[in-house]
């Protein structure tokens, strides 16, 4: 197992594709920032001669609908403080789309590739090759996330200043993080297991995409199904409970149940990512 | 221990296709099996499952005289359909991955299979941009890094240039000689396999329909005045009383084969019809290991 965790990482530290998704999931974040920044300026005028007078206008009759003085606009960063923008970050599906083509294209080149069936019947059992390959995935999976966090505070510091950071609670943070790995590490399994039954880019990126994208949308339908009740379906979906995740006012009730949802879904998918990985042909 | 492979009625089944179909196969150690067959016979995947790939539908295996096939897989090098090898790395960074993942302390193996191999100055080329001879002597390279005992090729000439075929041909007689690995291989070039196989197995549609030795195969494209006759024993008689020939066998039950006095088919002809004997057919034949296959292959078909 050491042997196979040792190959596992020499062979992360080599492929483009962590560095790929670490720097896209920077860049979003930075792009993000940058997008704030610029609402920011035209909402204090600054890019008016740089912008479209239509936004302008837009925003000054949005402005004066809501009774502000023109001329007095407070900034956007202190309507929005660091803890909200980490979570807006987090809030969507892209982390769930970075880490679905991330998953997927690790997974499925092994198999496109050839070298997992260089690996296979070579002396270790299989469910150790799938358990080693999950284990370096999820710390790379780890890595991606934590990048996004750290990008998020960084990038505050760079876009409003050092003053943004002064709301910064490390100990929420933390729990955040905390609280955004849980279902990413539990998605990681999850993208293992699609790519594992595609094995082709293709296929296996479009699926990773789908599941982070439509699950969402139809748990969101089925709280409405249920909204006369106590269930609420998206609370048990990983996506959404990322989603939904406070960045504040953390109960142990919620941490509980985010732990747990997690480790079923991780349970699941990463046992029948062993069990169809055992049994299938590799070509 | 004298067999490294044998396989008793394995199969394997995709959905309602046999693609292999009850294959009874009998390598023995220190030889070189040529596997030969049509595109889709299912060379590749009865290999694969040897190789621990693909699960067999059927039939059972021993590998060097053991059921324990997970352990005796160690000794088994593979090369399969490709190279398997990452595109997007260099030949020593794949070696290095599979040295890890095997678990083989000693790291300059992988300089060592460079070496043989003919890659040690490759340096920062990718897979990806090696030509296919390259890609080819990376699969030999992987499929030799654990120093196996049996190694299995499935068309390691694919691709290559002449030069090329004969460094795969010299480097697999130097394993099989100097390190006394046994091969199995398959290839399409039947020329090239007859030059280095020592055994050889023909599948057909799943089915393994011939398996012989060199010097079966000799004996069998031996050049020969063939003769189809109506009355073979005494057609013998003739030949030996009449012509003093001693050297033919008799095949068929009405074909007899000649392999003496072949500068002059007519005065054999001449003597057999002479006695009565109707000749149905007399022609001179003699075949390589293609033309056997193809013969063989065509006869079925």
């Amino acid at each position: 197992m050491i042997r196979l965790l040792s190959a596992e990482r020499y062979k992360l530290v080599r492929s483009k594709s962590l560095y790929i998704s670490v720097a896209v999931m920077t860049g979003v974040v930075f792009l993000m920032y940058a997008m704030m920044g610029m609402m920011d300026r035209i909402r204090k005028k600054e890019a008016a001669t740089e912008t479209d007078g239509a936004v302008i206008f837009a925003w000054e009759e949005s402005v004066s609908d809501s009774g502000a003085e023109q001329g007095s606009v407070s900034s956007i960063w202190e309507e929005i403080g660091i803890m909200e923008m980490v979570r807006q970050i987090f809030s969507g599906d892209l982390i769930a789309c970075v880490l679905a083509v991330f998953v997927s294209i690790s997974v499925v080149g092994e198999f496109v590739s050839g070298m997992m069936k260089n690996v296979v019947g070579k002396g270790c059992r299989r469910w150790k090759i799938f358990l080693a390959r999950l284990i370096v995935t999820e710390a790379a999976s780890a890595l991606i996330i934590l990048t996004g966090i750290a990008s998020a505070v960084l990038a505050g510091w760079l876009f409003a200043g050092s003053g943004y950071l002064a709301g910064l609670s490390l100990k929420n943070l933390a729990a955040f993080t905390g609280l955004q790995l849980l279902p990413a590490m539990a998605l990681t399994a999850v993208y293992m297991l699609a790519g594992g039954l595609c094995r082709n880019y293709a296929a296996g990126i479009s699926l990773g995409i789908g599941i982070a994208a439509f699950p969402m949308l139809i748990v969101t339908g089925l709280d409405m199904m249920f909204a006369q009740s106590a269930f609420t379906p998206s609370e048990y979906w990983l996506v959404s409970r990322s989603a939904g995740c406070p960045y504040e006012g953390f109960t142990a009730g919620y941490v509980a149940e985010t732990l747990t949802v997690s480790l079923v879904w991780f349970a699941l998918a990463a046992g029948a990512g062993i069990w169809h990985f055992s049994r299938a042909d590799i070509r | 221990m004298e067999y490294v492979l044998q396989t008793e009625g394995l199969s394997k089944r995709y959905g309602r296709v046999n693609v292999v179909d009850s294959v009874s196969m009998h390598v023995k150690r220190g030889s070189i099996y040529g596997f030969i067959g049509k595109n889709g016979a299912g060379k590749t995947t009865f290999m694969r499952m040897i190789a621990g790939q693909a699960a067999p539908s059927g039939g059972s295996m021993r590998l060097f005289e053991s059921e324990d096939l997970e352990r005796q897989r160690v000794r088994i090098g593979t090369l399969i359909e490709n190279t398997g090898a990452f595109g997007g790395m260099t030949a020593r960074e794949n070696l290095e991955i599979l040295r890890r993942s095997f678990g083989i302390p000693e790291k300059r193996r992988v300089e060592e299979m460079l070496t043989l191999t003919g890659l040690a100055d490759t340096g920062r080329k990718k897979v990806r941009n090696f030509s296919m001879g390259m890609k080819q002597r990376l699969g030999i390279a992987i499929s030799l890094l654990r120093n196996p005992d049996f190694l299995i090729l499935d068309e390691p000439a694919n691709g290559l240039d002449p030069a090329g075929i004969r460094e795969i041909r010299e480097l697999l007689l130097k394993l099989n000689r100097e390190k006394q690995i046994t091969i199995l291989v398959s290839s399409h070039i039947l020329e090239e396999l007859s030059r280095i196989a020592s055994h050889y197995g023909i599948i057909r549609d799943g089915r393994l329909i011939e398996e012989f030795d060199a010097g079966e195969l000799e004996t069998r494209c031996r050049r020969c005045l063939r003769l189809v006759v109506d009355r073979p024993d005494e057609a013998a008689v003739i030949l030996e009383q009449t012509l003093q020939i001693r050297n033919y066998d008799v095949p068929g039950p009405d074909t007899l084969r000649v392999f003496e006095r072949l500068e002059d088919p007519s005065q054999i002809n001449m003597a057999l019809m002479e006695k009565g004997i109707r000749l149905k057919e007399s022609y001179l034949s003699g075949q390589d290991l293609e033309g056997y296959f193809m013969e063989l292959v065509g006869k079925k078909d």
